[in-house]
């Protein structure tokens, strides 16, 4: 809607008298369709070039945002003019259902609280009521659910827990409730006010745990615990709000199902929400129990684990699962305030140091735990700890181990595949493991503890923390990995493929091709030796070589291994196993590459099938009709592969979030799909949203970003933006040569792209050499006769054409027109052009016979 | 004189004051449309929830009809309706500078930030910016600052901008398409 980034300088520092000129000539060329815009400013604005570029922006901004200010202000307003409105209203005196107002008590999240009374009690008993800010449903959903879960929430009868007495709806249909009113101080507050020491708190907060225990037992999850629902009377009793209030005004169960589109109505306080909670997935009495651990942390360390919000949820919640928390006693260490954190709690910051770290810290961070399954089982268990750790008895919580913690690392990183692979390699090692239980053999054991002490030296050797802060990327990770496992390991050959394969798979994962390659042909070599052929492990890293190959462009030799892989897995595995759709998909892209578009989408649509009928994960069914979006797309078909192209993104963008790289290929496969057919202006913020996440997640040394950046500038150049197609395209060339091996066929497409560029761009002398390159590099991967040789040797015909070398342009055009005629069809305009360009070579080279031969041609 | 009968009053002075515009009249008009639509803007959109709010079209109209005279001319509407659109714009603004106001004196200091709270601290910083845009825009091209006044403020529609300004709905689409394209410009500094 409206939208704003930051202190962005002003696009233009126009005077009227320019403007009016700018707005003329937008004006003429909104009257035109988009392509004849481009030679319509060559003649409007051929004397000024900023005033071209001026123009030309807001062109583009015109055409860029459609929904922009379309939203009416008053819509658009009305949260804010609503919470104004609840700021500044005056509600002394006001009767809600039959109560009346006697002042206001506060505000929360969720609303303002009043004291009031019942207007009909003689007894004048308050009751604290907290009127709903937000509007929620209007439905009356709230109030009904409020009647249902009502014997619930009343029958929580706990010293620890105010007293849900009542619920409605205002005549403004505000959903409101009155509760037993507590008059205390938010525990925070109360412990720094009395200076309670470090055993004190933890005193009151075991009280806490035991409130939440008893309600949890009932089934009852808080969702909203902090502070400032926890009160502490004068008397030292600790009492629990809002029981169960959050779960009651949140969305319909069904409507979970869609979190991102109701994130305005989740209810919870970001800063102690567990990651879950953000992600609006459902809460459990373990979402509680990482809000126990965050107000711990808080009353321990004098402040709050995680930074204010002020950031999407989704985001939030990346973090809280790929951060590692800082322990409350090295924050203590940090905090400016460490002085008056330990005067609060009676003691000097060195003491408070000491006595917070070791079992405190470990407390802490295992009811923090982002999986929620690793934290306590419950608030009891953690209150249970933190008894032991008061009368001196060894906690039960462990430090995470070096294998969690290299997982959340990895996971950091967010290279999708690496991780995964890493996360087998630890799984190899933890198999290895749970053998040496049940070990009888001193050798499983040997190997099992040289696998673990590999691994283990291999993450403290990279551990960002251990090594003074310096940030290590999986990549130098893996490159350690990949050395030591060359040398270590030689009289296991078994482990040491596996090892070899899953760093294979790391590398094939950061897009470096050359190192995986090289992994996964010694392992495999290793495996075969072991093995044989005849098994599942040696299919998988075939399998995963012709990956590799057929992203080097070796698409005979990835053809070849893959049907060896098909006929392999279903002899191992039967025909309907996923690994065969897996191989079956593979294969298909190969063909795809190698321009059999038929035989592809044959391949795919077999694997498909298993896939559905199986049941198979979302994720890996998006990937196949993915390949089939693209299978649509070679063959003109951008509506049917737009589609799909979006069905993928959305099954991706549910399951993975908004960030994931995956993701952004999406965005970047709707944009070309959307290019394809003609739409450049729509494609383009579509694929520079795409690339732009995919140098965020990937890194800019990537080669998927290199090739997106190829596809962007073929966009400028369709646009008729030649020159910043031109650099960009030379920027692109410079990122291949550096990132894939000699003669990629993705290297060769972009030599084709800026070759064109040149020849548009009148410059057919450096075209040249570059199409001669491309030429040599297709001619090398691709099958005699493919359609984008042909391609190549048009434009280099052309290119010689210009330069006035008919006879060296003449095999080249005549061979490329026999093959494009082929694919484009005899009336498609570029075979027509291209006979046309013929004719001409012929007639300037005096062939007349050959000229009319062609310009006979229907 | 009931606020009707002033309203439409004024509504035919500033438009003897002919193109011109009779500034004392346009300044005692404005407040009276302000108040008004600020009433009913608390009321209206005060209490209910987001995306189901009561249109700023509404709104204009309503004033339209509760501060007009039955025997008011199609005219004084047109008239009424650009008044009533730029007073929107300061009403819907000036909620934005309360936001923010509220915000630095603490006000909100007590309520956690949580989603809905963003959006609204968003909201308010979004408009504000807009209306800075817009006053830049307006020194550039005083019709298309008003366009965008009528259409995204007033909620107006193309032909009824076109009465209010005196011009034809095409140019009015125009204008609205510029406008929107250089405000965008401004606010994302991208295209």
């Amino acid at each position: 809607m409206i939208g704003r980034d930051g202190d962005v300088p002003h696009a233009t520092d126009t005077s009227p008298a320019r403007w009016l000129e700018i707005d003329r000539i937008v004006d003429g060329a909104l009257d035109l369709p988009p392509d004849e815009r481009a030679p319509y400013l060559e003649t409007t604005c051929a004397h000024d070039a900023t005033l071209r570029a001026d123009v030309e922006r807001l062109l583009r901004s015109c055409d860029a945002d459609a929904g922009f200010l379309e939203r009416p202000a008053g819509e658009y307003a009305a949260p804010l003019v609503a919470s104004v409105t609840a700021t500044t209203q005056t509600v002394t005196g006001m009767r809600v259902g039959p109560y009346r107002v006697v002042e206001e008590a506060g505000r929360g999240g969720m609303g303002v609280v009043y004291v009031a009374e019942r207007d009909d009690d003689q007894y004048r008993r308050r009751v604290a009521l907290k009127l709903v800010r937000r509007g929620l449903d209007d439905d009356g959903s709230v109030v009904r659910r409020f009647v249902e879960e009502r014997q619930i929430l009343a029958s929580l009868e706990h010293p620890s827990i105010a007293r849900l007495l009542d619920g409605g709806m205002t005549t403004d249909g505000l959903p409101y409730f009155a509760m037993e009113y507590v008059e205390g101080s938010p525990i925070d507050r109360y412990c720094d006010e009395r200076r309670l020491t470090v055993d004190a708190r933890l005193s009151l907060f075991i009280n806490v745990c035991d409130a939440v225990q008893y309600a949890h037992r009932r089934l009852v999850v808080h969702r909203d615990l902090k502070p400032s629902n926890i009160l502490v009377t004068d008397g030292g009793e600790v009492k629990l709000l809002d029981f169960g209030i959050a779960k009651l005004l949140e969305p319909d169960a069904a409507d979970q199902q869609a979190p991102n589109t109701r994130t305005g109505l989740r209810l919870m306080t970001p800063e102690y929400a567990s990651p879950e909670q953000l992600r609006g997935e459902p809460v459990s009495t373990a979402s509680d129990v990482y809000s126990l651990g965050v107000l711990l942390y808080e009353l321990l360390a004098g402040r709050r684990p995680h930074a204010a919000a002020g950031r999407p949820a989704q985001e939030m919640a990346r973090a809280r699962t790929e951060d590692e928390v800082t322990r409350p006693s090295v924050a203590l260490g940090r905090a400016p305030n460490a002085a008056a954190a330990a005067h609060a709690r009676s003691t000097s910051p060195e003491r408070l140091r000491r006595r917070v770290g070791g079992d405190l810290d470990t407390i802490v961070l295992a009811a923090m735990r982002a999986e929620p399954e690793r934290r306590y089982g419950s608030a009891e268990q953690l209150a249970a700890d933190v008894r032991r750790h008061l009368t001196g008895l060894p906690v039960s919580a462990r430090r995470d181990t070096w294998t969690y913690r290299a997982h959340k690392f990895v996971r950091r990183h967010r290279v999708g595949v690496a991780a995964v692979v890493v996360i087998v390699l630890l799984l190899a090692a933890s198999t290895v493991t749970t053998q040496l239980q049940s070990a009888r053999i001193a050798r499983e054991r040997d190997t099992a503890a040289q696998v673990s002490g590999f691994l283990v030296d291999l993450f403290n050797g990279a551990d960002p923390y251990g090594s003074a802060g310096r940030e290590v990327t999986a990549r130098v990770l893996l490159d350690s990995g990949a050395a030591r496992v060359a040398r270590d390991l030689t009289e296991q050959p078994a482990i040491r493929a596996h090892l070899m394969a899953t760093m294979g798979r790391a590398y094939y994962g950061l897009g470096r091709y050359g190192e995986a390659r090289r992994l996964l042909e010694q392992a495999l070599a290793l495996r075969q030796t072991t093995l044989g052929d005849a098994d599942t492990s040696v299919a998988r890293t075939m399998h995963l070589l012709a990956q590799t190959m057929l992203d080097q462009g070796e698409y005979p030799g990835a053809d070849s291994l893959y049907q060896r892989v098909l006929a392999l897995r279903r002899r191992l595995l039967g025909t309907t196993h996923l690994d065969v759709a897996q191989t079956l998909r593979g294969l298909g892209l190969t063909r795809r590459a190698r321009g059999d578009n038929a035989g592809a989408e044959t391949l795919l649509r077999e694997a498909l099938t298993i896939q559905q009928a199986r049941r198979a994960d979302p994720l890996d069914i998006a990937t196949t009709l993915n390949a089939l979006g693209h299978v649509h797309r070679d063959g003109g078909r951008y509506t049917a592969a737009e589609s799909l192209y979006r069905q993928v993104h959305d099954i991706r963008h549910t399951r993975l979030g908004e960030h994931h790289p995956d993701v952004a290929n999406s965005l970047v496969n709707i944009g070309a799909a959307i290019a394809s057919a003609g739409d450049y202006d729509r494609a383009e913020p579509l694929l520079r949203r795409g690339i732009a996440s995919k140098q965020r997640s990937l890194g800019d040394e990537h080669p998927d970003v290199a090739t997106d950046l190829s596809g962007l500038a073929s966009l400028l150049h369709r646009k008729g933006e030649l020159a910043a197609a031109e650099s960009l395209y030379r920027d692109v060339l410079q990122r291949q040569r550096r990132l894939l091996p000699e003669a990629h066929s993705r290297t060769a497409t972009t030599l084709l792209g800026l070759g064109t560029v040149l020849v548009a761009r009148n410059a057919p002398l450096e075209a040249e050499p570059l199409l001669r390159e491309a030429l040599a590099i297709e001619r090398r991967v691709l099958p005699a006769g493919d359609s984008r040789i042909a391609e190549v040797e048009r434009t280099l015909g052309q290119c010689l054409v210009r330069l006035g070398r008919d006879r060296d342009a003449e095999p080249l055009l005549v061979t490329s027109f026999a093959s494009l005629q082929t694919r484009w069809g005899p009336n498609d305009r570029r075979t027509m052009e291209l006979r046309q360009q013929i004719t001409e070579m012929y007639e300037r080279l005096g062939r007349l016979g050959d000229a009319a031969r062609y310009r006979g041609m229907r | 004189m009931d606020t009707q009968s002033e309203v439409t009053a004024l509504l035919h002075e500033i438009r003897r004051g002919a193109e011109g515009r009779d500034a004392s009249a346009m300044e005692r008009l404005l407040p009276l449309v302000y108040d008004d639509l600020r009433r009913i803007a608390h009321r209206q959109l005060g209490s209910e929830r987001d995306g189901h709010t009561v249109s700023t079209t509404a709104l204009v109209h309503e004033a339209y009809l509760r501060l007009v005279d039955r025997q008011a001319g199609w005219d004084d509407r047109a008239q009424f309706l650009g008044v009533a659109a730029q007073a929107m714009r300061h009403v819907l603004v000036d909620y934005a500078r309360q936001h923010r106001a509220a915000k630095r004196t603490g006000a909100l200091d007590q309520v956690p930030l949580d989603d809905a709270l963003l959006v609204v601290e968003e909201r308010a910083e979004s408009l504000l910016a807009l209306d800075e845009a817009l006053t830049r825009l307006a020194s550039l091209s005083a019709r298309q600052g008003r366009v965008v006044e009528c259409r995204f403020f007033g909620g107006l529609t193309e032909d009824e901008t076109a009465e209010v300004l005196g011009v034809t709905s095409r140019t009015v689409r125009r204008d609205w398409i510029k406008a929107k394209g250089w405000l965008h410009q401004e606010l994302t500094g991208m295209p």
